[in-house]
């Protein structure tokens, strides 16, 4: 990644162990044809069910509780575009950490842990709310057009957010920063304010990215009461909108490129190459991307046409695991960091919240071993987790014939991927 | 964080690391020294027959050089073991800095001027070594 020059995420994960890469492989391996050969053969989570809560539902859907999830949401935003726009143009400012960590890498955990409780907060829907209380959208459109939009505008939002944070030189940099924000802003809830709220759904590439991990959660809503469900059955039985299969694709190609960007030899021929790097960086990004994407639609179509997204539902462990093993320090050390500096966002030596003479505990890196097993055991457990969907998924796509061997394309896919991201942490 | 650079350049500047040894209280000590033969006379006796800052055999030295906007080594990988001292030999044909990332090492380098920086590699991880005119990465510095 770009982003190291100054202050953020200065240390890297050293690589995986070769030995690691090749453990983590043989055990992609043999989880998925173990899992092919022995796991059920009918279709096990087909609908919804778990433990209903229905004191839990009313305490979450009580007006005072949404109030105070998003006021505290929107408070958040706000000091820290305080810190964008007032602050000072330095290491020390936490809107760097803010988005590069707490929002891209943060709310993973938080979606996986809480569901999409980022959905119920996220600022940019209160704003955009409070944009539309005055009149409605200009353009509302049919619900149809919503079908066919589903998540497809979280590609390029993701994309650029991707550019930005890969490939924008100076990204650490305020006057940066603050353009990529508008953008984002005005894409977001300019979008909210013309063709209603909805659109923040379809386009935010947070909220996408936190309600596609949401997925896996242990909490989803069956006949409007929160369950506490089998995560498995969660994400093979939650509503698939079309691009998921665009957005997993993209999320795994980010983090996949973010790898790729460490290797030597990409480094060195960027380096001495007469063509500029954004230039490199930006093919880079969508070449991974698009290996990604077409690789998963042709074993997709190879299992039953017309499921590519209601199979791609088998990535977003995958990407998790990946997400996981490749930015866990990253979270730890600079999430630790923004905490600290966030007491003091114009730099003018405040202590709001009392975190500003607290030290990072780095403590973490004394023990890069347990990092790496950590990292392996992430990439594993994605792994598994995406088979185990893919193959309930299969089954139901394949509606009885050819139930093994159907399966094949698929599975080899996750075995590249899996192999692919071990090669990738291990950086040669 | 190109702002910061004239203030760390400054204090860098002001604590005499243009001249002679760095009182930074990290693990590593800098030394610069004039690169041609013509002007080694003035300075340290022992330049003459020993060219550069004499590291201890056992230290492993990287040898960095940064001429016409083109780094060498290119983005290649070191590997330390953790509390390994090392030695960063550094040459260039114009004013920049060397970056060492995760050391909050700024070392400034002037051209023609050789500069040797002995470190320890106290912590584990990768790190990058980078110049900052033009932006580029020089070495990885991988710590067991």
């Amino acid at each position: 990644m770009i982003l190291p020059l100054h202050g953020l995420g200065s240390r890297q994960d050293l690589p995986l162990p070769f030995g690691f890469v090749l453990l983590g492989a043989a055990l992609a391996l043999v989880v998925s044809f173990a899992v092919l050969a022995v796991a059920w053969r009918t279709p096990r989570f087909v609908r919804p069910a778990g433990l209903a809560l229905p004191g839990l539902t009313r305490l979450v859907d009580a007006a005072a509780t949404r109030a105070a999830l998003r006021v505290v949401a929107l408070a958040l935003y706000a000091w820290m575009a305080l810190a964008l726009w007032f602050g000072q143009d330095r290491v020390t400012n936490p809107v760097f950490g803010f988005v590069y960590v707490w929002l891209w890498v943060g709310l993973v955990p938080l979606s996986l842990i809480f569901g999409p409780v980022w959905r119920i907060s996220n600022p940019l829907r209160t704003v955009a709310r409070l944009g539309l209380a005055a009149r409605g959208p200009l353009r509302p459109p049919e619900t149809a057009f919503w079908k066919r939009l589903g998540v497809l505008p979280a590609v390029f939002t993701l994309l650029g957010f991707a550019w930005l944070e890969l490939v924008q030189p100076e990204n650490n940099t305020l006057p940066v920063l603050r353009w990529w924000a508008l953008a984002w802003f005005v894409v977001v809830v300019g979008g909210a304010v013309v063709f209603g709220e909805r659109w923040v759904a379809a386009a935010d590439p947070f909220e996408v990215f936190a309600e596609r991990l949401a997925t896996l959660s242990p909490w989803q809503r069956v006949g409007g009461v929160i369950h506490l469900v089998n995560p498995l059955r969660h994400a093979t039985t939650a509503s698939v909108p079309r691009g998921t299969a665009a957005v997993a694709a993209t999320l795994l190609g980010i983090t996949a490129y973010d790898s790729f960007t460490n290797t030597t030899g990409w480094v060195g021929w960027v380096q001495t190459s007469v063509l500029p790097r954004e230039l490199w960086g930006t093919v880079g990004l969508l070449v991974m991307t698009l290996l990604v994407a077409g690789n998963f639609v042709l074993a997709s179509k190879a299992t039953a046409p017309g499921w590519t997204d209601r199979l791609a539902v088998s990535l977003i462990p995958i990407v998790v695991g990946y997400n996981v093993a490749h930015y866990l320090s990253l979270l730890v050390l600079e999430g630790q960091r923004t905490a600290i500096l966030a007491s003091d966002p114009l730099g003018l030596g405040w202590n709001v919240f009392g975190t500003a003479e607290l030290g990072v505990n780095s403590g973490i890196f004394d023990y890069p071993q347990v990092v790496a097993l950590i990292q392996l055991a992430a990439i594993v457990t994605g792994h598994l987790l995406g088979v185990l969907i893919a193959h309930d998924r299969s089954l139901v796509a394949l509606d009885g014939v050819r139930v093994v061997r159907g399966q094949l394309p698929m599975l080899l896919l996750m075995v590249a991927y899996t192999c692919a991201g071990l090669v990738l942490l291990f950086s040669p | 964080m190109r702002r910061l650079l004239p203030l760390l350049a400054a204090a860098l500047l002001i604590t005499g690391c243009s001249g002679q040894a760095s009182p930074s209280p990290a693990a590593s000590a800098t030394t610069s020294q004039p690169a041609t033969p013509a002007a080694t006379g003035s300075s340290t006796p022992s330049s003459l027959s020993t060219p550069s800052v004499a590291p201890t055999p056992s230290v492993r030295t990287i040898t960095i050089e940064l001429k016409n906007g083109k780094v060498s080594p290119n983005g290649a990988r070191v590997e330390l073991d953790q509390g390994e001292p090392f030695v960063l030999d550094i040459s260039s044909d114009r004013d920049d800095q060397v970056h060492v990332h995760g050391f909050d090492k700024e070392i400034e380098v002037t051209a023609g001027k050789r500069v040797t920086v002995k470190m320890i590699a106290d912590r584990t991880g990768r790190f990058e070594v980078e110049s900052h005119h033009p932006e580029l990465l020089i070495v990885v510095l991988q710590i067991r």
